[in-house]
């Protein structure tokens, strides 16, 4: 791992969406977002949390439009986002019981650094999401086992994607 | 003579230490020859294996216990000594206890001190005192130590020859690939042949980045899944592996005879180390028995003026001629009291012979360290190496790590019939107690096991597992009986504190408003996973707000639920006990959660906000555990209902007090008058700006306001109450004055005030439940349980005074035992202690008065009806 080397805290829009499978299977994807599956009857579109509301709006848009008992929400606030560059492919190897897959852009779910988290890979980092109630734990355990002898900053960006 | 890096200190006198020495070699070279006492006997045992398989060399260690000091570096210890010994290991009184073993049989446990029966729990402490391997440290803290992941593409387990080989050969493409070794790679062998091959191997690796070596840790297991983990110094390494190679050697073979347990009686490898690698003699006069090929690498690393060798004639062919040699003869019995002094060796005429020595070592072949590869039936799981072919050349090591399919070689071990000596050192068993216990009927390696102990000890059968194996194949043909004993993790001891790597900090569940609590100086507790506030300073002050004014309290960590769906209100009716289907949006109720038993298991509100959808509200502990509950029925009954968990993303702050509306409508413009906003009632506001979904609740007996709203935005609503709130004298509260001002009003509290076992009717809520429904969850279980005699209940209890006991107090009724509290207070506003407390029915009916016992004396009470505070509502309700 590099000797200097930085993580962000993203602010991020996460806009759950429940709705029937068939809804879900055929949803458009939306512009400047990841379209993440977690259940068959839930999916959960990533973004910019600049882009929040019109993330909102336009899922509800189409999801309504064919269901309108299905719920569309903002659970930005329910996620604690941390980005690892891809450079620190290694820490999110220590940190994660389950194997991070090889493929790009990847999703997953499991515990990283004893938390329960989702996360997402794309071209350059990976997106760790970990419940907002817990997030605080998440930086402290990166810094933990982190190299004594290397620096880590933590920043604040705007959760951007690479493809 | 190198100088010494420094010293250790070793029962009352310092033991120079050199850089490269193990606690072993370090106290060899002062002259210890004792380093422990054995099990059960407290028989004197020495240096013996050096390779970590036997338990000769436990040692405490800076008060850590069953420490090997063959495999420990000296360069980091303050503090060695004995243990298991009385009144030293050099001179044990308690070594009478080999003089006497006719009264300790196998299992004598099972045996001696059972009748009468008081002999047993007398004798019981002693002979826990006298046994055993050193007592655990009570003062010393745990270090902390993280726990790191791997997800490698192989795992090699041994760096010896085949381990490392198996690296090279899996990493020579790029695969990362871990390697892990109990010690530092090469340290334990000797200089020859093998020490070379391992260098060499282990320098074509470091130039390969994606090779990850952890040195001086162990792997202590391999589970389902593929999981090994890994103890090391610095922390628990959970490697994840595509494929795994099992490269762990092979222990050497350990023989049976009267004897062999004595100080300077050596197993080759062992011998070969001292010898050649910390540069220690063993002895004047060594015997030495060769019966494989790496023997002969042992017998040029001995440093020993003289030397008697006994071989096998394809072996004596081949030794040097300055030896002395006894062709195909056998050894009998080392004779000796503390220390080795002679062996007894047979001709293959039969006739004996006494050969004075003062060591003997033994070079008798290895056998397979296979614990590990036993443990997980998988494909992806391979040996290389002696592991599988115990005895393999170096070449054919090298070729089966690199992935060559190994060679098979059989190694041949019959159990001699007359075999006396110690077959497990670990746990003091000697072939005469097997074949007791083999009388006694226990005719598998299972069952041996398991009555004679043998291979549970230090060493988990490295070097008793084979003659378990042989001594029950000696005396059945029927294979089960004397197949291999089942391998389980873990293959090494391991520290609680090893698997405590990582754990130390408990996850706090912390809500959006944890800053401005602890800004505003609170004191925290636990409630369930979540920290919070248990007071900001005055508890009574922060109570007589929300009784006289206007208090605000943190409630985010309540469970929080969106469902929607065409099905959301029959699956909702059929979930809970109460009536859904005539909740009017804008409505809410008080709904228990029963299971499928009848039994309390949370309580909450359902909130009808129309269109199908419905927001619900849980315990703080039961916020998760809903989750599963919901969606499960959901499946069950096929409902088309969506079940969204908005606990992290919504919080909510409760306004309670008499001037609470007051409050709000200095920050809304929303009607919050109590014709438009009733008790019960759900409307959407909006208070300073954030919206709110806003709750008319009761659980503090006041007008409450909970306001629910996104999570970014607490912090702001917060300080707005806060900031408006002066003009009212408002302190938030937190759970200390909520219990309390709960209880005045009889709420309970789920998990507090019910068990796993507690029906609506028990704790007074009958109402809740409506078993004219056609179902719900509970409803067939309570239906029959209505039917049973009521034979106990929860009880509001007014005590005769101020005194409130303290909570779990016993009551009583008379001389009867009733039950005992589960909430107690002394109520402010009503002058006097109350409670809530389960008690029996002695006489079908629950008690008019109670005495609540308590360490501080007896306090009397009458059980009342109905709240103890604002019986009729009305506070609640304005």
């Amino acid at each position: 791992m590099p000797s200097r080397f930085t993580i962000f805290r993203s602010d991020a829009a996460v806009i759950a969406c429940h709705a029937s499978p068939r809804v879900l299977d055929a949803m458009p994807g939306v512009s400047g977002t990841y379209a993440a599956r977690i259940a068959a009857d839930e999916s959960m579109l990533l973004g910019s949390g600049a882009s929040r509301g019109a993330i909102l709006r336009s899922a509800r848009e189409y999801i309504s439009a064919i269901e309108p008992d299905a719920l569309v929400l903002d659970q930005s606030d329910a996620w604690w986002v941390t980005t690892i560059p891809d450079a620190g492919r290694q820490l999110l190897n220590r940190l994660s019981v389950v194997r991070p897959p090889d493929e790009r852009p990847a999703f997953y779910q499991g515990i990283v650094a004893g938390l329960p988290a989702k996360v997402l890979i794309d071209a350059r980092a990976a997106h760790v999401l970990v419940p907002s109630p817990v997030g605080h734990h998440l930086e402290s355990r990166i810094r933990d086992v982190w190299s004594a002898d290397d620096t880590l900053d933590i920043g604040l960006a705007p959760l951007t994607f690479n493809d | 003579m190198s100088i010494p890096a420094h010293s250790l200190e070793f029962e009352g006198r310092q033991v120079p230490v050199e850089p490269t020495d193990t606690i072993a070699s370090a106290l060899y070279r002062a002259g210890v020859r004792v380093f422990s006492r054995s099990f059960k006997y407290h028989r004197p045992r020495g240096l013996y294996c050096l390779t970590g398989d036997c338990p000769n060399c436990l040692v405490t260690v800076d008060d850590e216990p069953a420490v090997r000091a063959c495999c420990t570096s000296a360069s980091d210890v303050r503090r060695v000594a004995r243990g298991n010994a009385w009144p030293s290991a050099d001179v044990d009184a308690l070594s009478i206890l080999w003089h006497v073993r006719a009264m300790l049989p196998v299992g004598f446990y099972y045996k001696t001190l059972i009748r009468p029966r008081f002999a047993w729990p007398l004798a019981e402490p002693i002979v826990r005192r006298i046994a055993g391997l050193g007592p655990v440290p009570r003062q010393s803290t745990p270090a902390h130590r993280e726990r790191l992941t791997h997800h490698p593409e192989v795992l090699v387990i041994g760096g010896g020859v085949a381990g490392l080989a198996a690296a090279g050969a899996a990493s020579e493409h790029g695969a990362p690939v871990v390697l892990v070794d109990e010690g530092r790679i090469g340290e334990r062998v000797a200089p020859g042949d093998t020490r070379r091959r391992i260098d060499w191997l282990r320098d074509g690796l470091r130039a390969r980045p994606h090779v990850t070596v952890l040195e001086r840790a162990t792997a202590v297991g391999i589970y389902e899944g593929r999981l090994v983990p890994v103890v090391a110094d610095d922390a628990l390494h959970l490697v994840l592996p595509q494929r795994v190679i099992v490269a762990t050697g092979a222990a050497e073979r350990h023989a049976v005879f009267p004897g062999n347990d004595l100080p300077g009686v050596w197993l080759g490898r062992g011998a070969a180390r001292m010898a050649g690698v910390h540069q220690l003699a063993l002895g004047a006069r060594v015997v030495m028995v060769i019966a494989a090929d790496e023997g002969l690498e042992h017998l040029a690393a001995l440093r020993a003026s003289s030397v008697t060798v006994i071989a096998p004639a394809a072996i004596a062919s081949r030794l040097p001629s300055n030896v002395r040699v006894l062709e195909d003869y056998l050894v009998r019995e080392a004779k000796g009291r503390r220390h080795i002094r002679a062996v007894v060796v047979e001709s293959p005429h039969g006739t004996r012979h006494v050969v004075p020595c003062d060591a003997l070592v033994l070079s008798l072949g290895v056998e397979p360290r296979d614990g590990l590869l036993r443990q997980v039936p998988d494909p992806a799981i391979r040996g290389a190496g002696d592991v599988v072919t115990p005895g393999c050349t170096l070449d054919e090591a090298e070729a089966a790590g690199a992935g060559s399919t190994p060679v098979s070689r059989p190694m041949p071990y019959a159990f001699p019939a007359d075999a006396r000596g110690f077959v497990c050192l670990c746990e003091d068993v000697g072939a005469d107690e097997l074949e007791h216990a083999w009388h006694e009927g226990y005719q598998s390696t299972e069952l041996l096991k398991r009555y004679t102990t043998t291979t549970m000890g230090a060493c988990q059968g490295a070097l008793c597992h084979p003659h378990l194996r042989a001594f029950a194949c000696a005396r059945t043909t029927w294979d089960p009986a004397s197949a291999p004993t089942t391998a389980r993790p873990p293959a090494r001891a391991l520290r609680v504190e090893d698997l405590a790597a990582g754990t130390r900090r408990p996850v706090e569940y912390r809500t959006s408003l944890h800053e401005r609590h602890v800004a505003h100086g609170a004191t925290f507790e636990w409630a369930g996973v979540w920290r919070r506030p248990e007071r900001y300073g005055d508890a009574l002050a922060e109570y007589w707000a929300v009784r006289r004014n206007v208090s605000i309290m943190d409630v985010s960590t309540l469970g929080k639920y969106r469902v929607a769906g065409r099905d959301a209100a029959a699956f909702l009716e059929r979930l809970y006990p109460c009536r859904i289907h005539d909740l009017a949006p804008g409505r809410s109720r008080y709904a228990l959660l029963l299971n499928e038993t009848g039994y309390i298991v949370d309580d909450g509100l359902v909130c009808a906000l129309g269109d199908h959808r419905y927001y619900l509200t849980f315990t703080s502990a039961g916020g998760d555990r809903a989750e599963a509950w919901l969606r499960d029925w959901a499946e069950t009954w096929g409902s088309t209902v969506h079940i969204a968990n908005v606990t992290a993303a919504t919080s909510a702050i409760n306004v309670a007090g008499p001037r609470a509306r007051d409050l709000l409508e200095r920050l809304t413009r929303d009607p919050v008058d109590a014709k438009r906003f009733p008790y019960g009632g759900v409307r959407e506001i909006v208070v300073a700006g954030v919206p709110c979904l806003a709750l008319r609740v009761g659980f503090v007996g006041e007008l409450s306001f909970e306001l629910h709203h996104p999570s970014r935005q607490s912090p702001a609503l917060w300080d707005a109450l806060m900031t408006a709130g002066q003009a009212y004298g408002l302190v938030p509260h937190g759970l200390d004055a909520l219990r309390l001002l709960r209880l005045e009003k009889g709420h309970i509290i789920v998990g507090q005030d019910t068990d796993f076992d507690t029906t609506p009717a028990r704790v007074g809520l009958a109402r809740s439940i409506r078993m004219d429904k056609p179902d719900f969850v509970g409803r067939l279980a309570l239906e029959h349980l209505s039917s049973l005699p009521h034979e106990r209940s929860l009880l509001a209890i007014a005590f005769d005074g101020p005194r409130a006991p303290v909570e779990g107090a016993q009551l009583f009724a008379g001389s009867t035992h009733l039950g005992s509290l589960t909430s107690s207070r002394f109520s402010p506003v009503l002058g006097f202690g109350i409670g809530l407390g389960w008690a029996r029915h002695p006489n079908g009916q629950p008690p008019a008065r109670v005495v609540a016992r308590d360490s501080a004396g007896d306090v009397r009470g009458a059980v009342v009806h109905g709240p103890f505070y604002d019986p009729a509502g009305e506070r609640l309700r304005a």
